[in-house]
């Protein structure tokens, strides 16, 4: 089924978060596989840390299951709710993160160095490289930008937000959220141009 | 370029990205909804009983009485959440004052306020979180993870501290191994290595604060041995601690971060006063530091001594 025509046929994400509230517990599922992968995104890039993200990720669901019945319709878009849930979460977790050596990355990039010791690379197909290249430059792009701009960077990607819910979610004015985004913007233009 | 070639470049770096949580943190999520939609269920049917109850299916009911019948019940119910509510805030005005008294001078401050749109955009959830018991994450002999929340309050997830308890570094390694088995991918390999870096973060005045440091005993240690001790020490490339000493004073400093002033619990054995962290050196024959193990937050990891 193409995709225009999945979507006019999907249930709308208000109507399956109603649904839920009713007592139907297939309509969060259907709720979370939708959403899953872009809310996790945004934590694991902010968070760098896939414990913290995972963390995060059954936070925000637990406090969108916990608060569906009291969800309003008028009040804001469904994704903006549950990316305004994340991001505070994502925040909370960084300012308890802090301080701590992240055991796990340390763990994992031991375990990474290994891999990549033992696997002849000449294995890799070139297109699978060009990609994970591709991808590693982003991700390390984005490491470099400033927080703020950062999560303003990927609440427009993963979240598909306006300006003004993207300001309304940081807790900055429209002008600074608009700036915030500029910057990240043209950063990411200059570290990613062999990419581009 | 333009704009959309950089929006282009996200989403199919976006496709590229087979990371997903994983399945235990996908499972504790949905049986955690499950719950409450049961729970929500259950409401509903026992509502529609108690209405059958007041006015069974047929029966004739006057306007009068059905009004009476309903102004009373709201009456009552209002009687029962004001009476409770009103002896709460009773209790907490009176005893406010005595508890404080109590407290230490540190634990009397004020915490860091949240923003008013945070709070409000969050809807109370956060205060309900935090009460919530966390769900507990154990390890079997067949090497299996299983989520066993208790069934009647709501898990929440293990929150990570300065000593992670078992069930959170077990959720850890649960991920790695969900992750090893359906979602090991090359890119998650090249994301791990761009993050590497950055990800190591040792101490910060707000966490300082935040996190008391344990109990220890300053011990004098003379300079000759301190000497001994400096060096680089490589935690993992990328990250190693150099170890400098100022005087009879020893300071580590990790990759990118500011010197931080260690003080001897014995003659191998250092601590740091604003984190909580330890050193112990290990020494060769002739008593130099050839090894370096850093402990934090109940986790050890060894440097071998570079420089």
């Amino acid at each position: 089924m193409p995709p225009v025509m999945q979507r006019m046929t999907a249930v709308s994400d208000i109507e399956l978060l109603r649904r839920f509230a009713a007592g139907q517990a297939t309509a969060f599922e259907q709720l979370y596989r939708r959403h899953e992968v872009r809310v996790f995104r945004y934590l694991l890039r902010n968070l760098r840390s896939r414990s913290l993200a995972e963390e995060a990720l059954q936070e925000t669901w637990f406090a969108v299951a916990r608060d569906a019945a009291r969800y309003r319709p008028g009040s804001a878009r469904f994704t903006t709710w549950l990316f305004t849930i994340a991001h505070h979460r994502m925040i909370d977790s960084l300012r308890a993160s802090r301080g701590t050596i992240e055991w796990e990355a340390i763990e994992q990039a031991t375990e990474h160095a290994a891999a990549i010791a033992e696997r002849p690379s000449i294995e890799e197909p070139y297109a699978a490289v060009v990609a994970d290249q591709q991808l590693g430059a982003l991700l390390s792009a984005l490491e470099k930008l400033p927080d703020e701009q950062r999560q303003a960077f990927l609440l427009q990607q993963e979240a598909e937000l306006s300006v003004e819910d993207i300001a309304s979610i940081c807790g900055c004015s429209f002008e600074t959220a608009k700036s915030r985004l500029r910057y990240a913007r043209s950063k990411l233009r200059e570290l990613l141009q062999d990419h581009l | 370029m333009n704009e959309s070639d950089l929006d282009r470049l996200y989403q199919s770096a976006g496709e590229q990205d087979r990371t997903r949580p994983g399945e235990l943190v996908r499972q504790a999520i949905l049986d955690e909804a499950s719950r409450i939609a049961s729970r929500a269920d259950q409401q509903r049917s026992g509502a529609a009983v108690r209405g059958a109850g007041v006015a069974p299916r047929g029966a004739r009911v006057s306007i009068a009485s059905r009004t009476f019948r309903w102004r009373a019940s709201s009456l009552r119910l209002r009687w029962r959440i004001a009476v409770p509510v009103a002896a709460a805030v009773l209790a907490v005005l009176v005893l406010q004052p005595q508890l404080r008294s109590r407290l230490p001078q540190h634990a009397r401050r004020t915490p860091e306020p949240f923003p008013a749109d945070a709070r409000m955009q969050q809807s109370g959830s956060r205060s309900e979180s935090r009460g919530e018991p966390r769900t507990e994450l154990r390890s079997d002999s067949s090497d299996a993870l299983t989520a066993a929340p208790p069934a009647a309050a709501p898990a929440a997830p293990a929150r990570r501290s300065a000593a992670p308890p078992a069930g959170a570094s077990d959720l850890a390694r649960a991920s790695k191994r969900a992750r090893s088995a359906d979602l090991a991918a090359p890119s998650a390999d090249l994301r791990e290595r761009a993050n590497a870096q950055s990800n190591i973060a040792i101490g910060s005045a707000g966490a300082a604060a935040a996190r008391a440091p344990k109990e220890h005993s300053e011990v004098p240690v003379g300079a000759q041995t301190l000497a001994r001790y400096v060096g680089t020490y490589e935690l993992m490339p990328g990250l190693s601690i150099a170890i400098t000493r100022d005087g009879d004073r020893l300071f580590s400093q990790v990759t990118d971060q500011p010197r931080s002033e260690i003080y001897p619990e014995s003659e191998t054995s250092f601590f740091s006063k604003a984190f909580d962290e330890q050193i112990t050196f290990v020494t060769d024959a002739r008593g130099v530091a050839t090894v370096m193990i850093l402990h934090q937050g109940g986790r050890s990891i060894t440097g071998k001594r570079i420089e």
